[in-house]
């Protein structure tokens, strides 16, 4: 059975491997100045001018956008294994809304550079997760008060976000669409920062997926096994906000995503986290660069962003879900 | 183990265990029985490590087990509760091998040691057959001695049980306190447990504590402490001690 279990964790990374190295390809392809799977196949093999150019505008695109969703869909696992509740997700817990305000202050009152601008925007989530923290607390981390707090949060700071936008004389739409995650092209000291952030932030969670297992016993069977919780609890979230911050300043509050990618990679490895996390981290790079892709292809030569096209999708899927009483609990 | 003048309670001025001394025969099986809200459950939650005494300590070894780092207490004392939390998808062999964290570094694979002990741990609790289930699949009985397994892989050397046979049926009840009460022979493990049922506490345990208000009632040898004066002024029952054919005290309980 053991080994039944090895084939299949193989393939799936496998075939998961390939669907990306095919995605990324179908990326560079997509959009305005469009080119097809084969052109651009070719034009990779020949070193035709136009793919060149093509994967110069597509390729950091392609990689804020994978390392993004992967950040997100991790974050989303470690928030579910500190609340124990699978629904848990990044940007519904006002995580995300507070690494966009912390870019968005960054960006526009202390105009600074790219690596300023996602510390800025991990330190402003910390500092709001701190306090929903402070105020869940109570003998223990109190996970449905996390869940309650986290979505008055969410409301508040979305008005935030318009008020600043307001005030600086911004033409809404374009805030409004970086809410929504525009992932404009990036330039390169954005892709590097998400790139690096996001690696290390997915391998910080690994290193405690040891942890997110022995929680799934409880916190008080857990402790008996001499794991102290709290700190735990406290080390995970610190990598969750770090996750989530790094993703919201370029895919601003793209809902469900933190929470359906877990569920899938649940589904089919089942729940442990060395598994989890790795195959969430794919999906989610996976759906979020299907969307973009979808997104830009989708209302050419206006670009959809994917924030919208997740957050819908992923928002009826989850409806869906807890509607047919998918088992709640489990 | 070892209570010194332990107190506790969450609010300084409403305790819930005062003043409690006592000294836990090692090797030996010892029943804390009382009514709901005597402080039973505290006095275990301050032997785990779950509270920390407003007052006073609670000793292992001769050291204070406020002492101890989280794994090091946790390959002495391992404790089994009334109710669990089922996590998804976890064979029992899966919830049994937990049992191994605290001797174990965060990462790699279970060594050949392990796998005896976890070995071990399943036959003793007879669920062979069960390896492979789920724990969710699991009836109450057998998801009971799953947990009472994953304690034993920790090789405590003192194990506590929560009114573990609770939501049992009588068979189950027996079972388990069968497979207690062997290991507490077979490896010398002291047992120190909260029971409800008087008579499974007088026929299993060497010891027994009755409490009441948080404080220590009466105390002494299982088969001898236990009075119908003793169980009408702790319970406000009746109790009637009726000799069966063995020689054991037999309570029966009526209003």
């Amino acid at each position: 059975m053991d080994k039944k279990k090895a084939v299949k964790t193989i393939a799936v990374y496998a075939a998961l491997i390939i669907v990306v190295l095919l995605l990324i390809v179908i990326s560079i392809g997509a959009g305005s100045g469009r080119a097809s799977f084969f052109q651009v196949v070719r034009g990779i093999f020949a070193g035709n001018e136009t793919v060149r150019v093509l994967i110069s505008v597509n390729m950091p695109r392609t990689l804020v956008a994978f390392f993004s969703g992967a950040a997100l869909s991790v974050s989303g696992v470690l928030f579910q294994s500190v609340t124990r509740n699978k629904f848990a997700d990044p940007a519904i817990i006002g995580v995300s809304p507070a690494g966009f305000t912390g870019g968005l202050i960054a960006t526009v009152l202390l105009s600074a550079s790219a690596i300023f601008v996602s510390l800025f925007s991990v330190v402003f989530s910390l500092a709001v997760f701190a306090l929903i923290f402070w105020f869940s607390y109570e003998r223990g981390v109190k996970s449905n008060k996390i869940l309650a707090l986290g979505a008055a949060v969410n409301a508040v700071l979305v008005m935030v976000i318009l008020t600043i936008a307001v005030m600086q004389n911004f033409a809404a739409t374009s805030v409004i669409l970086s809410l929504a995650g525009s992932l404009a092209v990036p330039k390169p000291d954005v892709v590097h920062t998400s790139v690096v952030f996001s690696m290390a932030g997915i391998l910080a969670a690994f290193l405690l997926a040891g942890k997110c297992n022995v929680l799934t016993l409880g916190d008080k069977t857990a402790s008996g096994l001499g794991v102290n919780v709290l700190q735990t609890k406290i080390a995970l979230i610190l990598v969750a906000v770090f996750l989530a911050a790094t993703a919201a300043v370029h895919v601003g509050i793209t809902a469900f995503l933190g929470l359906i990618a877990p569920l899938i990679a649940r589904k089919i490895l089942g729940a442990n986290h060395y598994n989890i996390i790795p195959l969430s981290a794919v999906l989610g790079g996976l759906i979020l660069l299907s969307a973009d892709c979808f997104g830009r292809t989708l209302g050419t030569p206006v670009t959809l962003p994917v924030g919208i096209i997740v957050t819908v999708v992923g928002g009826c899927l989850f409806i869906t879900l807890l509607g047919r009483s998918y088992n709640y609990a489990d | 183990m070892q209570i010194e003048k332990a107190a506790f309670g969450y609010d300084k001025r409403k305790l819930i265990l005062k003043d409690f001394d006592y000294v836990f025969r090692h090797g030996k099986i010892t029943a804390l029985v009382g009514p709901n809200g005597c402080g039973k459950s505290t006095l275990l939650g301050l032997c785990t490590k779950m509270y920390k005494p407003t007052n006073g300590a609670v000793y292992l070894d001769g050291k204070s087990i406020a002492k101890f780092k989280g794994k090091d207490f946790a390959k002495h004392v391992a404790s089994v509760y009334q109710v669990n939390e089922i996590p998804s998808d976890l064979s029992v062999h899966g919830l049994v091998a937990f049992g191994r964290t605290p001797h174990r570094k965060s990462f790699g694979f279970l060594s050949e040691s392990d796998e005896a002990v976890i070995n071990y741990s399943i036959e003793k609790t007879r669920l062979k057959n069960f390896e492979a289930r789920r724990i969710s699949d699991l009836s109450g009985g057998e998801r009971q001695r799953a947990y009472l397994a994953m304690a034993l892989t920790q090789e405590p050397k003192i194990l506590l049980l929560d009114e573990p046979t609770t939501f049992l049926d009588i068979y189950f009840q027996i079972e388990i306190m069968e497979i207690v009460a062997g290991i507490n022979s077979e490896k010398g493990v002291t047992v120190i447990m909260a029971l409800h049922d008087i008579n499974q506490a007088v026929k299993y345990a060497d010891d027994i504590i009755v409490m009441k208000n948080g404080q220590i009632a009466a105390s002494g040898a299982a088969k001898t402490t236990l009075t119908s004066e003793l169980i009408s002024s702790v319970f406000s029952i009746n109790a009637e001690v009726i000799k069966t054919e063995n020689g054991d005290n037999f309570y029966a309980i009526y209003r």
